[in-house]
């Protein structure tokens, strides 16, 4: 049997990303150091600021060349540098489940798995802290975050265990997230997003606003962004299997393309509106790929 | 609705073949274990509707298609829905030119019809047979002056139809545009909405390109004018090669004409034959034979050039007076047959009796006043004692004339006699008024105070003119040279010396020959006795006028009736004592036809124009009869009709558009009166040509007055009983078929994914994710 990492991620695969580093944009509060900016001020060498002493400061902090030439007390700040805390929330309701005729038999939860698979290596190996959230209706297995390199082992395991099946509701399991990450980090949510996109985009803005950056890899499966079906075709749902439709898929595609456009475009704007990184992806793509280039295009915007 | 082709419209249980596709795809479906359904549903609900309605129309659509062609190809005909058994009733005239040229044999193909108008009549005669119920018809027989045949149920003159089939006598020339008129005519007192004419004729040249475009708008526009417009249809009832060149193979009797015009007993008639061969082949050995009262008299072989007349002349001497029928007959077989033989029918009158008064007798030959006119109604009594003489004349001085002697004559001539008493005139006059005749010759013996001294024609009296003392015509004065001849005497005299030759009006005088015409212009008049009408003397205007005159207007002849009889006054005298008449070469015949005026001794008519009025007086044989006046006339078709006589024993008889012989008796009488019905062009013989329109001046004509034209009777047969049991709707239907065949590949382009949009949708989505 496979390692699970090379269960997941081919050796392509891993060269492509082993060299990645992704940089928190704001500060995060983590416990050990490492490459991103910490909120609490430390003893690096990145000077921040010079404060008026007051009593209780460490006098070794005290510049005194400062004092030499005002006469007064000043103290040296430097920012902090520590670890990053990063949380993979991977959706594995039904709809992850569809796998499309050209999307080389990989469904999309698989997809999901192994970008996340991508992402816990990366992230690992540039010694930050990852943990792991799986969900359907609800969070399913939570995995906190920790940057020891064999709690890889584990997020992978945990991720080999991840089976798609049941409802999805991703506004509710954003919110329950919230009492999973109470400090600072960074929360990768890796699903189809399908649902009630306004109830989503408000959950999302609510994670934000609880000093999150999130990055939503929205997967799509080639099938859903065209709807090529043209004979008559029963549709059962992949979450609620009393839902099933027999329809005629020639005379519902364009209705069909007009509707997803508009929920593109609703999850588009509250994403951008809430300072979310949405990431279109497409099972029929490279994954590691996509992480590639969403890290490149991440480092040029700053 | 009628289905021609009923059989093809089984073709229409092909609809379930699509339904039964349509079955089949629905129970067929692929399933999809699918993640978006919420996507999916909120489609469904916003297009699930219209959907299953563009689906059920596309099932309408294509179920229509097979449905749409059984049904086009199965030539329904579309019914009004007002007409019984679904049928719309039809008022129709069938027009059948029944002219000679329709009897002709050449070119038929059917095996049932002798002629092309038996062929006519039997189609005719189909065609009645398929009108819908509720209709009715007329039927004219064009020729000459259209006729009906009786009823308007088709049924009944189809049966008349089929019985007319047979008839071989033709009618006169066809009448198209009359015909066409009295169709409208009719059809204008029709009550049904639907009104057709059909009119069925070989199309002889003559006859339908004498009808000329602007008749032809004519006609068309009186059409639209009524309330209906009728449909015309012209079928042509004719010989297969009309297009090409003449291979008819045709000889006729074009003319039978007996000389002189007035026959008599015993005096030698001239009867003249023509005959025409109108084939593009010579013709050797043709036998014609001429008869009298079915008596062989001559029979000649000829022979014929192409497109050639030759004239035979037969002498024949009429030996008993009344009526002679004269047949010249070819015997041979030939296209048409009715032109083969020709009759004619000639009146052999018996010696009228006529009295000459003579106002100048002399001992010495030829110097009495009537001498000259004597041998000028007599010549053949007097020259060489044999019979042959129209007029029997007896002559008698003034003092033997009374009222006994006038009894056993016809006509009185006053020949120069000086005066006239009271009795005689009394006399003259109830002789005259009986219908008898009176001619007065004006000489140098006549006392004119005591002619003008009559009473006049409004006092029951002969006189009718002013009479004035005879004179001497002045010589002419000219300033032009002298002519050739000095001692001439026809240039010495002024115009009151010559007749005006100008619009001569006076039929006995325009009845003679051109000869005798020539030579009545060099008649000089030395002397006459001026006669002025008198319009006081009168009792209207039309009782008497001037016949001839001088060329300086005053009168030469006067005419008057009285009663039944005529009077003439001839201001000169009828010897050669004023004038040189008697010495010209009209003298003869002039004097005959003016006695034979007055006595009304022309011969009766018996040389008719097709449909024209056939009168004749029965003369005795009216008051013999005891049938109350009623003549049997026997047509040429063997029917025999009644005719009413008059109270003057005359008759009219207006049914003569057949052409042949007519006959008439009395009840108790012997068969006597007869008539010839000819018609002008078949004596020019156009209708023995059989030269017929091409089909491109026979669809031009009915372009003109908006006629169809059809080939054929069948053709006709096919294409207008269909139109009456219904219109044909395969044009609308086969429209509908393409209809449906666009809308429904439009429909499933509409309904099928495009592939460029498919492509477009796939791009912006892609382009997004990147």
């Amino acid at each position: 049997m496979k390692a699970p990492l090379l269960r997941w991620l081919s050796p392509p695969d891993l060269s492509r990303v082993s060299h990645l580093q992704l940089l928190a944009r704001g500060v995060v509060e983590g416990v050990s150091g490492g490459l991103h900016r910490s909120h609490h001020v430390g003893s690096s060498i990145e000077f921040k600021e010079h404060r008026p002493y007051v009593p209780g400061d460490e006098t070794r902090t005290i510049d005194w060349k400062l004092f030499g030439k005002t006469d007064r007390l000043y103290i040296r700040q430097y920012e902090d540098e520590t670890n990053l805390r990063c949380t993979v929330v991977i959706d594995q309701s039904g709809s992850m489940k569809y796998s499309g005729s050209r999307s080389n038999g990989m469904s999309k939860h698989e997809f999901a798995i192994r970008l996340a698979a991508c992402l816990a290596y990366m992230l690992v190996n540039q010694q930050d802290a990852v943990g792991m959230a799986t969900f359907d209706s609800k969070i399913r297995t939570y995995i906190p975050p920790r940057s020891r390199p064999n709690h890889l082992q584990t997020l992978l395991e945990a991720m080999a265990d991840s089976k798609p099946g049941s409802e999805t509701d991703l506004s509710v399991v954003l919110q329950g997230l919230l009492s999973h990450c109470k400090r600072r980090g960074l929360v990768f949510i890796l699903s189809d997003c399908f649902g009630d996109a306004e109830a989503i985009v408000k959950s999302l803005a609510l994670l934000r606003s609880n000093h999150q950056e999130i990055v939503v890899f929205q997967i799509w499966d080639d099938d859903e962004l065209d709807f090529p079906f043209q004979t008559r075709t029963m549709f059962r749902s992949l979450e609620l299997e009393t839902h099933q439709m027999l329809v005629d898929p020639t005379g519902l595609r364009s209705v069909y393309i007009e509707n997803l456009r508009a929920f593109r475009r609703e999850f588009e704007q509250g994403c951008m509106r809430n300072r979310v990184d949405l990431i279109s992806v497409k099972t029929s793509d490279s994954f590691s790929m996509a992480l590639s280039n969403y890290i490149a295009s991440r480092r040029s915007r700053g | 609705m009628t289905l021609l082709n009923g059989l093809l419209a089984f073709g229409a249980a092909a609809f379930t073949v699509p339904l039964i596709i349509h079955l089949l795809h629905r129970s067929r479906y692929q399933t999809i274990e699918w993640g978006a359904m919420h996507l999916l549903q909120a489609s469904k609900n916003f297009n699930s509707r219209r959907i299953q309605w563009q689906q059920l129309l596309l099932l309408l659509l294509r179920c229509s298609l097979p449905v749409l062609l059984a049904l086009a190809m199965s030539r329904p005909l579309l019914q009004s829905f007002g007409g019984a058994n679904g049928q719309a009733a039809l008022s129709l005239v069938i027009i059948i030119d029944d002219s000679m040229s329709m009897f002709a044999t050449s070119h038929l193909d059917e095996p049932n019809a002798k002629t092309l108008f038996s062929l006519a009549c039997n189609s005719a005669a189909e065609i009645l047979n398929k009108l819908p119920a509720g209709s009715n018809s007329l039927v004219l027989l064009g020729g000459a002056k259209a006729e009906a045949l009786e009823g308007q149920i088709p049924d009944e003159l189809s049966t008349k139809l089929k019985e007319l089939a047979s008839r071989a006598i033709p009618a006169g020339d066809f009448g198209l545009q009359e015909s066409l008129r009295d169709s409208l005519a009719w059809l204008a007192t029709s009550q049904n909405p639907r009104r057709q004419i059909i009119v069925l004729s070989d199309c002889q040249n003559h006859e339908w390109s004498a009808w000329n475009s602007d008749q032809a708008s004519q006609l068309a526009n009186e059409i639209a004018a009524q309330s209906v417009p009728p449909q015309i249809s012209f079928v042509r009832v004719s010989p297969k090669e009309v297009d090409g060149p003449s291979k008819v193979s045709n000889l006729s009797v074009n003319s039978l004409d007996a000389a002189p015009s007035l026959l008599a007993v015993e005096r030698d008639v001239t009867i003249s034959t023509t005959i025409g061969n109108h084939g593009s082949e010579k013709c050797d050995n043709v036998m014609v034979s001429v008869l009298v009262n079915d008596t062989e008299i001559e029979r000649q072989e000829i022979a014929l050039a192409p497109a050639s007349t030759t004239v035979i002349r037969t002498r024949w001497s009429p030996q008993q007076t009344g009526d002679h029928l004269i047949r010249a007959q070819l015997l041979r077989d030939d296209d048409l047959l009715s032109d083969n033989a020709l009759t004619s029918a000639f009146v052999v009158q018996a010696p009228i009796p006529i009295l000459l008064v003579d106002g100048d007798q002399r001992g010495e030959k030829m110097q009495s006043e009537t001498d000259f006119l004597r041998l000028a109604l007599s010549p053949f009594a007097l020259l060489t004692g044999a019979k042959g003489d129209i007029f029997l004349s007896k002559t008698i001085p003034p003092n033997e004339l009374n009222e006994t002697i006038l009894s056993n004559y016809r006509a009185v001539c006053l020949c120069n006699v000086r005066e006239v008493n009271d009795v005689q005139q009394k006399a003259l006059y109830n002789f005259v008024e009986k219908g008898n005749g009176l001619m007065v010759f004006l000489g140098d013996k006549v006392l004119s105070e005591q002619y003008q001294s009559w009473p006049t024609l409004a006092q029951k009296g002969l006189r009718i003119a002013n009479f004035t003392k005879r004179s001497k015509n002045e010589p002419e004065k000219k300033n032009v040279a002298p002519p050739a001849n000095p001692t001439s005497t026809e240039t010495e005299l002024g115009p009151s010396g010559r007749i005006k030759m100008q619009q001569i009006e006076f039929a006995p005088v325009r009845q003679l020959s051109s000869v005798s015409l020539s030579s009545l212009a060099s008649v000089r008049f030395e002397y006459h006795c001026p006669i002025v009408l008198d319009p006081a003397a009168l009792v209207n205007a039309s009782d008497a006028s001037t016949a001839m005159r001088f060329e300086d207007d005053q009168a030469w002849i006067l005419e008057s009736r009285i009663g039944k009889g005529r009077c003439l006054w001839v201001s000169s005298a009828c010897d050669d004592d004023d004038s040189n008449l008697p010495t010209r070469t009209i003298y003869v015949p002039l004097m005959q036809k003016l006695a034979g005026f007055v006595c009304n001794a022309d011969p009766p008519r018996t040389h008719l124009n097709a449909s024209e009025t056939w009168s004749r007086s029965m003369g005795g044989d009216a008051t013999k009869s005891d049938s109350g006046n009623e003549l049997l006339i026997t047509k040429p078709d063997g029917k025999v009709v009644k005719s009413q006589l008059n109270g003057d024993g005359l008759f009219g008889f207006t049914e003569t558009r057949l052409l042949g012989t007519y006959t008439g008796k009395m009840v108790g009488t012997k068969e006597r009166l007869l008539a010839c019905v000819t018609s002008q062009e078949y004596r020019s013989a156009k209708e023995s040509r059989l030269a017929y329109l091409t089909a491109d001046e026979l669809t031009n004509l009915a372009g003109s007055c908006k006629a169809s034209v059809a080939t054929s009777a069948s053709d006709l047969l096919a294409n207008t009983v269909s139109e009456w049991n219904g219109r044909e709707v395969w044009t609308w239907i086969w429209t509908a078929l393409l209809f449906c065949f666009v809308a429904e590949i439009a429909l499933e382009q509409s309904l099928s994914p495009r592939v460029k949009s498919k492509v477009a949708a796939s791009s912006s989505l892609r382009g997004t994710i990147a």
